[in-house]
Formats: structure tokens, sequence, C-alpha cells
């Protein structure tokens, strides 16, 4: 773990504001992301972000520094995202309420630029996936995380990790073949990247 | 399964480059045969970097005010950590002084293994009569052997000496006549007990042969011998086992208080003897000494040594001279003197020239001795009484084996007083080996030579010595032409021929 992020924790126990405006700099994008990922509704999301961030900065003190800072913010986060997804399912909202939502995020216009129509396809793919394949798509693929680093995240071994990347992958082609393939075929072969992070 | 199936899975691990070497070189020589493999790589790689390139969404200023805002102006609540961590002198301080405290405590709080061991050891006994009791009903030859009897009873005499010992059995329990229950055994309650019998000490230890009682089973008197008297032996040896090492030479187990209804009093009267009686007046040792004394001559010298132990009532076992190479002789005695002669015909051998060496060793063989004349009170007693039963006994078969127990009886006495003879010489004569050895006569000086004449002769024979090692190989080669000759012949004869 790099000295400065032990540092900012250390700073942000002693309860310097400003290490934790730093912490939210750091990490407040990616974990509004991953929340978005997880929760489509935007008001929902920022709540469950808030959320989040305000979880991270009561059991800071609990962070031992056994693992890196991003995948232990990451774990807490994926924790948070799940609770809040079963608590929907049980608290249904009526169908045309999440519609009406949906349309107010969509029809947006900053958002909207932001997003295209292949950003909604991304996401409708990764809803048509299992839960547990999603999950090592967002942090993998979106988030950036390694199969060891995920694999802490989701509490799993790092071989499920890679056999379920490889699976949701393969779904995701199949479903995205026409936005995303169709029209980089003269991309040549890649070189494998290097070991994330 | 194909090389495809068998990657499927790591493709993506190599297109994200979290394949260890040895995969990743597997894939790569893969993907370079693999055209479908290459294909699918590709568009992950593809789809990866759109799926990425996509989520573009920030965290708006709003959020994070919102944030900051929502979050406690106090400090986080500090770690909570195991109280082992926090206070771990404390707490391992505590534990270790609570591992000492048990272990401390442990032989005295422990009373359960004493207790389980003493139950086992009961059980054990109870087994072993019960065993002993049911050979008698059978009638069988009863061989229980001694040392399983042994330690059944573990009553503490206190008694002054002269006054007689009584163990009671009781139907389930022994006691010594303080009243003390020393153990408890069961046996059938069907067997009376009653009679005699004499214990003689066989040895200093603590052993009691008993020779002779008479026992009856449901009142009736079925046998008498050695075989009932064993049924005594073991509360008696036991208690002496247990201190009483002043118990006196007879054991007198008296009578049968009740019948069989009331049962199975047993009492055994034991008086003692002073301890004096029971100690060895005399040790006998059997001593043996080995000398080595160097003499001007040693034939005239054995001689001297012949004549020492004649004078002193001993005898000359045997008498060895030898001569050696250089002349020098050597006479090897084995001599056997009365043991009250031993130390002074041994000190004069020791005059007679320079004394070299000197070993002394000594056995103490009195109580084999006194084991063997026990023995032989034993068997003698053993005879009486087949001697007796003889006398009385009317059926033929009966008359027969008592014979044969006599004939053998007789055989073992013998054996016994034999064995008793021996030990008897061996304690009363002593054995001294005497090595007589001539001094070495002084060398005969070598002549002396010049040095130029040893140089000469040295030159000499290192001038030889390398002649013969260069003739060594030429030698060697000359062996190996003659050895092979029957190969090498045949092949020139043959190259002649055929060039003819």
């Amino acid at each position: 773990m790099q000295q400065n992020e032990m540092q900012m924790v250390h700073r942000i126990r002693k309860g310097e504001r400003k290490a934790f405006a730093e912490f939210l700099d750091a990490y407040g994008t990616r974990v509004h992301r991953l929340v978005r990922r997880y929760v489509t509704n935007p008001t929902d999301a920022e709540d469950v972000t808030q959320e989040i961030f305000c979880d991270l900065y009561r059991s800071i003190g609990q962070f031992r520094g056994d693992s890196a800072l991003h995948t232990w913010v990451y774990r807490l986060a994926v924790n948070h995202c799940l609770r809040h997804c079963q608590r929907s399912r049980t608290d249904s909202v009526p169908l045309e309420e999440q519609e009406i939502e949906a349309r107010d995020w969509r029809s947006d216009p900053q958002q909207a630029a932001a997003k295209g129509e292949l950003s909604d396809q991304v996401q409708t793919a990764l809803e048509g996936l299992a839960p547990h394949h999603a999950d090592v798509v967002m942090l993998c693929e979106l988030h950036g995380l390694t199969y060891r680093e995920c694999a802490k995240v989701l509490d799993i071994p790092v071989g499920t990790v890679k056999s379920r990347l490889s699976n949701a992958i393969r779904r995701l082609r199949v479903s995205l073949t026409s936005y995303v393939l169709g029209d980089s075929s003269e991309e040549t072969a890649p070189a494998p990247q290097e070991a994330r992070r | 399964m194909n090389e495809c199936e068998k990657l499927r899975n790591d493709l993506k691990a190599y297109v994200d480059g979290q394949l260890n070497p040895v995969s990743r070189i597997a894939v790569r020589l893969h993907l370079n045969q693999c055209a479908s493999c290459r294909k699918e790589i590709e568009e992950m790689h593809q789809l990866g970097k759109q799926m990425r390139a996509d989520d573009a969404l920030e965290m708006t200023e709003a959020l994070r005010a919102r944030i900051l805002a929502a979050v406690p102006t106090t400090a986080p609540a500090a770690p909570r950590l195991p109280k082992w961590r926090r206070r771990p002198v404390l707490v391992w301080g505590a534990t270790a002084a609570a591992a000492l405290t048990w272990f401390a405590l442990y032989p005295t709080l422990n009373t359960y293994e004493p207790k389980r061991k003493a139950a086992v050891q009961s059980a054990m006994r109870t087994t072993e009569m019960l065993g002993y009791f049911q050979d008698y009903d059978e009638g069988a030859t009863a061989n229980m052997p001694l040392r399983t009897m042994r330690g059944t009873l573990a009553g503490k005499d206190t008694r002054a000496p002269g006054e007689n010992a009584i163990v009671h059995i009781a139907r389930n329990s022994i006691s010594d006549t303080a009243g003390q229950e020393t153990t408890r055994w069961a046996y059938p309650r069907t067997i009376d007990i009653n009679g005699n019998a004499n214990a003689t000490k066989s040895s200093p230890s603590t052993k009691y042969h008993v020779t002779q009682a008479r026992t009856a089973v449901g009142g009736k008197m079925i046998a008498e011998g050695q075989r009932e008297d064993r049924l005594y032996k073991t509360p008696s040896e036991n208690l002496v086992s247990e201190g009483a090492s002043n118990l006196t030479q007879k054991i007198r187990p008296a009578h049968l208080l009740n019948q069989r209804s009331a049962v199975d009093n047993v009492t055994f009267s034991a008086p003692i003897a002073s301890p004096e009686d029971s100690l060895p007046t005399e040790r006998q040792v059997h001593r043996e000494a080995s000398l080595t004394v160097e003499v001007a001559n040693a034939e005239q010298q054995s001689e001297g040594v012949e004549r020492l132990v004649k004078e002193s009532k001993g005898y000359v076992a045997q008498n060895q001279l030898t001569t050696g190479d250089d002349n020098t002789r050597s006479a090897s005695l084995t001599c056997k003197v009365p043991v009250d002669q031993f130390e002074t015909v041994m000190n004069q051998i020791a005059r007679l020239g320079a004394l070299k060496a000197k070993s002394l060793t000594g056995e103490d063989i009195t109580e084999k001795v006194s084991d063997e004349q026990e023995t032989g009170h034993v068997l003698r007693s053993d005879i009486a009484i087949t001697e007796e039963k003889l006398k009385e006994r009317r059926s033929r078969v009966q008359t027969l084996r008592d014979e044969e127990t006599l004939r053998q009886l007789r055989i073992r006495v013998a054996q016994s007083q034999a064995r008793l003879k021996i030990l008897n010489r061996l304690g009363a004569l002593a054995e001294i080996t005497v090595e007589l050895d001539e001094k070495p006569k002084a060398a005969v000086a070598p002549k002396p030579v010049s040095p130029f004449m040893e140089e000469i002769s040295g030159t000499g024979q290192a001038a030889a010595h390398s002649f013969l090692m260069a003739l060594r190989l030429p030698l060697q080669l000359l062996v190996c032409i003659v050895v092979y000759a029957p190969i090498w012949a045949i092949i020139v004869i043959a190259y002649r021929r055929f060039t003819r």
C-alpha cells in the first residue's frame, strides 16, 4: 500500500476534514460509478454514495492496512450496493414510477450527452448478466481491479474470478456484438496488458 | 477436450495480463496456431476498451458537497482492537499464570487417576483369584505363578517381634490385625478353606514358601499339599513385602472359623522372630586375582609359586611354560588357595619379582547359597509330604503319581545339593592367576655402517627401482602379446594366405 494513502488514513482518523476531502476526491468518482452500475436511479445512487462515504468515515478506524485501501473501499461499497439492491427488491417500487424516473434520468440533456446509446446497451447487457457475473465485470473490467483484488472484495477465490469473468465476457460479446464489435474489425490483435496495479 | 476448450478461461486473463508466465506462454503458443481464439481475443479487447471508454460518469460538485456536509465533524472512532492486542502483557501474563497454577496444582487436584489405577489393579487381582479358585473347582493342578499373586495385599505390619501376625480374609475384603482394610476382592462363596501351612524363608530378601497346607472346598477336604499352600502364601507374602522384613520362618494359616454358610474367614497366624534370625551371619565372597610379575628366571619362580600354594594348603590347577622368539620364557599358573590365605599368597607371589599388573575381583554368593539351601529345605519338606501321602493313599493311580512326584523331587534335591556344593567350594577357594615373564635380553647392537657406503647403497637401490619401473611397461606389453597370441596369430596367418 502506498505511503501517502496510509498517511491520509491517519489524518482522517485524527479528524482532519481536508484529508477526508482528498479521500473523497480520490475515490468519489470511482465509488459513484460503481454505485451507478448497481443503482439505476440517480437520486438513489447519490444517496447510496453518500451512505458509503459516511460509513467509510465511521469505520476507517478499522482499516488495518492489511490490504490496499482501494480494495477495502470497494469491498465496503459493493456490500452497500448489494444491501441496497436487496432492500429495493423487497420494497418494490411501482413499474410506472420506475419508468418515469428512468425517463427523467435519460431526458437530462447533460447526462444524455455523456451517455449515448452504447452506454445504455452496456448497462442493459450488464443487467442481463447473472449478479455474480455482473459483479466481476464491474470490478475487473470497468473499475480496473486486478483479479486478486476482485477476489478479496467479493470474498471468492481468484480462479473463480477468472472463470466468472471469462464467462461473463462471452455473454457480453453475444449481446453487444453489433454495438461494440461491428466497426472494429480493422483493430489489430492485442498484446497482453500489463498487470493492473 | 481440445486445446481451445482447455484455454477457454485463460484467454480473458491473457488479455488482462493476469496470467502467470507459464500459462501466458502456453496461450501465446496456442494463439499462433488458432485463428478463432485470436479473433476471440481481439473481440474481448475491443469490448473491454469500449466498455471502459463508455464509463465517463463523474461525481458532481453537488454530491461532493453533500457528502462532506453529511460526514460527522467529530473524528472517527479509534480502531477497536481485540483485548489481547490492547493489553498484551496483562492477557499473556494472566494466561501464563493460569497455566503455571494448573501445572503446580495438577498432582493435588487430579485424584481421579490414582483411583482409576487402583480400581484396575483390584479388578486384575480379582480375576487372578477367581481363576485360582476355578482351578480348585475343576480339580486341576493349580499352576498359578507365584508372582501373579504377589502384591495383592498392602497391609502394613506393625507388630512387635514375637507377636503373632493375623490377617483376616473376609468374604470381600482383607484386613490386617489393626483392622485396616487393605483391599477388596471377590471369590466364590461356596468355598470354605481350612488348612495349615508352614512357610520358610528362602533368602534375606522377602520370599516365603509355604510348604504344607490342607484345603477343603464346601466343607469337604479335597486336596492338600503345595498347590493348596499357595492360597495362603499370597497374604503372607504381601504382608512381608509391606515392610515386615523381620517376619518369621513359619507361617501358620490357622483354620476356617465358620462353615460354608457363614463363610470365608481365614486366619493366618505368623509368629515373628527377631530380625537377627533372618539376617545372614557371614557373607560368602568368591575372590579372584590376576598378577603379572617380571622375574629373572620364569621356570625357577614358577616352582616357587607352586611351593607357596602348597604351603597354604591350596593347589595349582594349571602351570604352563612357554619360550618366545627372543628366547625369553614365560610361565602361566592358575592357583586355588583357601580364602583366608588369599591375601598372604598373593603378596608373596608379588614379591618374587617386579609386579607389572594386578587386578582383583570379588563376587558375593551369599544369596545364591542361601537360596540353594532354602530350595533344599523346601524340596525335602515336599518329599516328606509326598512320602506321607504315599502311606495314606489307597488308589493305585494316585500312588503312581505320588511316586513319580517323589522321584522328581529327589532328583531336584540332588541337583540343588550339587549346586550348593559348588557354591560352597567357590566361596571357600580363591583363584589366583599368575603370569611370570622373564626380562627381555639386551638386543645385539648393529654393526656401524659408513655414510659413504650407505649413500652408495641407497643410490643403487633407487637406480634398480627406476630401472624396474621403466621395464614394467615393455614387460606388460610382452605379456599381453603372449596372452593374445591365439587371436593375432590366426589373423596374421589368414592375412598371409589371403594376400598370397
